[in-house]
């Protein structure tokens, strides 16, 4: 069953000190949850020293934008299954197509700040799932 | 800031509403205060935040929570706005035109309840996303394709009653929708077409039933709720091969469009096939600040060294052809040997394209009926995210089109944006889709979008050129242009629209078709 939850989502300021982006990376995760992932835009070589500061134990993702591939292959069903907590180092698109997704499967908090023109630093944790969450086209059943 | 209310409805009798809505639906299902964030316009062009706010959502399960909802909203005079899934972001999203309107959301009624893959059909609900529907077919070995617009999450339903395009032969969706089952004003339900006919076995089959055609008054309005849509799928061919001509230079749209309209006309082409600007391609693979720092249009020296770093064109023509492959082979050689004519153009398949990403290996999923996102790409160009599309319909003649293209750039241009465009080829007119991309954060990129787009408007009108759909800020401006004898037609929506909707509650101002209590001091 697809939801429309409340996705709740601050935007600081434009162009943030590295210094804030990293205490904010370092900040504590709430228990019961880890890093997902970490993804990171490969095409810019900020997010590529970016994610290699600030994943921490988390084997950081690469991405070129496109979030197409990581969820229809992976992230989708995983998403599903379990809360989660993800960061990354993208482009806006990225990070609003993330965040929409999500939206309709579970509730989201979510924080982005941008970096420069080109990237945006963000945090998104999922939470409350619904039991027996299905994507619609199980929910097939035909016409009386 | 308080969410508003809509003129006329005092907040103890909104806050009465909603109780009815939640003993409807559920509680639970109804989202207020905060809760209403993600019914807000993601790309916002207008500085002030009050306008296009809804003042909650409710989101009924089935048809019959649907008819009790029309009817509280008829006695309680609060205004809804339908959406199937709110995803059509470059238009609004789930916003309403009238801030303080109810959100109809529709997107749990998402049940596929039907596919045919004899006669080659769906039947669906609001919420089925093309993702799902796509899903379903794969996961249940169906040898059907859909045809996809370019993000893949929007409603399947709700695209086709927004008049959108994908890029199969199955491209223009309303073309490929049949049957209807609409909830009215005043909660009575209708089956359109065969469907009126009870134990009928066609409704998904023949569109027209007997009488007047009806279901176009359900796209685009403001008349009912759809509940239900057929639409058609195409079958599996038995070949595909998506190619990709570029042309050099900016001139060349007249003569490509030249040669492509008899080859559409006769079927040669056989999809709704694109020609895509320069920059607009580049997009999907890269950023503005990649190739050039400062601000305002692009030059053409760095048009030139992004053409030869990403292998592509001023404009570049994907298309597909689908078939048994003897089929294939004898109308890639007319298309060929037809573009050849222009100077400096250029074949490729797939396998021909080595850098990754790639625009004809993204647009090869998508022209075999793929859903994605990767289009979102484009709004990173300039940074800032945000997206409009102008979408102004010409004739499919060279003239035309350069003279759109001329027109379009130019004031795009001027205002310190750059062109990004696309041409969807139909039967016999092209849909010049300019999208313009802006930085959703910054006030003043919004104001200059907003008078550029307003000033766009009346320059196409004034050539003879309409807008085919657009964003909720613009219904009004955009109706105002199609007001041909004394703005008759949107006198006869207007007149249609008092018949089926008389206390105006169902989406007011949609299409700029606004109830009578609403409509003072509006055109016509």
């Amino acid at each position: 069953m697809n939801r429309r939850l409340f996705v709740q989502a601050s935007v600081t300021s434009l162009f943030i000190p590295n210094a804030m982006i990293a205490a904010s990376a370092d900040a504590p995760v709430p228990d019961g949850l880890a890093w997902s992932y970490f993804f990171f835009d490969e095409r810019f070589a900020e997010a590529r020293r970016l994610a290699g500061k600030l994943s921490g134990t988390t084997e950081p993702t690469p991405v070129q934008g496109d979030i197409t591939a990581i969820w229809t292959g992976e992230l989708g069903r995983a998403s599903l299954a379990a809360p989660m907590t993800m960061k990354g180092v993208t482009t806006e698109s990225f990070y609003f197509c993330l965040k929409i997704l999500l939206a309709d499967q579970a509730k989201v908090e979510a924080q982005v700040s941008r970096i420069d023109r080109d990237l945006y630093f963000w945090t998104i944790r999922t939470d409350n799932h619904f039991k027996g969450a299905t994507t619609s086209w199980q929910n097939h059943s035909h016409l009386a | 800031m308080a969410e508003p209310l809509p003129p006329g409805v005092s907040a103890d009798r909104m806050a009465e509403t909603l109780e009815r809505f939640g003993q409807i639906v559920g509680k639970e299902w109804v989202f207020t205060g905060e809760q209403t964030a993600s019914y807000h316009d993601p790309y916002p062009i207008s500085n002030d935040d009050a306008r296009y706010r809804a003042h909650a959502a409710v989101a009924p399960a089935s048809v019959e929570q649907v008819q009790e909802i029309v009817k509280a909203a008829n006695a309680s005079g609060v205004p809804l706005w339908p959406v199937s899934r709110g995803k059509n972001f470059a238009y609004g999203g789930a916003a309403p035109v009238l801030s303080g309107s109810i959100v109809l959301d529709m997107s749990r009624m998402n049940r596929i309840l039907e596919v045919n893959e004899k006669f080659g059909y769906a039947l669906v609900e609001p919420g089925v996303s093309y993702f799902d529907l796509y899903n379903y077919l794969q996961a249940n070995g169906l040898k059907l394709w859909l045809d996809v617009p370019d993000p893949g999450w929007g409603s399947v339903m709700g695209n086709a009653l927004d008049h959108g395009v994908g890029y199969t032969p199955y491209g223009d969706h309303f073309m490929m929708q049949c049957g209807m089952e609409v909830v009215l004003a005043n909660g009575d339900v209708v089956r359109t077409g065969m469907g009126a006919m009870p134990g009928n076995n066609t409704w998904q089959l023949f569109k027209y039933g007997f009488g007047p055609y009806v279901d176009g008054l359900f796209s685009q309005s403001n008349f009912g709720i759809v509940t239900k849509m057929g639409i058609w799928l195409m079958p599996e061919p038995a070949g595909y091969r998506p190619y990709m001509i570029t042309f050099e230079r900016e001139d060349d749209i007249a003569e490509v469009i030249e040669i492509l309209r008899p080859l559409r006309l006769n079927n040669v082409i056989q999809n709704a096939a694109t020609i895509r600007s320069l920059v607009l391609d580049a997009a999907i693979s890269s950023t503005r600040s990649q190739y050039y720092s400062r601000t305002g249009p692009i030059p053409d020296s760095v048009a030139r060294k992004i053409m030869a770093d990403q292998d592509i064109g001023m404009w570049n023509f994907c298309g597909a052809l689908y078939g048994p492959p003897p089929i294939i082979d004898a109308l890639w050689t007319v298309i060929r040997d037809a573009f050849a004519k222009v100077p400096g153009a250029k074949f490729y398949f797939p396998e021909d394209r080595k850098r990754r990403p790639d625009i004809l290996i993204h647009r090869a999923e998508t022209m075999r009926g793929v859903p994605k996102l990767t289009e979102f790409n484009f709004l990173n160009w300039a940074g800032g995210g945000g997206h409009i599309g102008f979408s102004p319909v010409s004739p499919t003649t060279g003239t035309d089109a350069l003279k759109q293209y001329r027109m379009v750039s130019g004031r795009v241009r001027e205002y310190g944006f750059d062109y990004m465009g696309l041409l969807a080829i139909g039967f016999r007119e092209l849909h010049h889709v300019t999208v313009i991309v802006y930085d959703k954060t910054n006030t003043d990129e919004r104001r200059r979008l907003d008078e550029c787009f307003n000033l766009l408007v009346k320059e196409a009108a004034a050539e003879g050129y309409g807008e085919y759909r657009t964003h909720i800020q613009y219904m009004d401006a955009i109706a105002g242009t199609y007001k041909w004898n004394d703005n008759a037609l949107l006198k006869m929506h207007q007149t249609i629209k008092d018949a089926l909707d008389p206390k105006g509650i169902l989406a007011p101002g949609k299409s700029g078709i606004w109830p009578k209590h609403l409509r003072d001091g509006r055109q016509a």
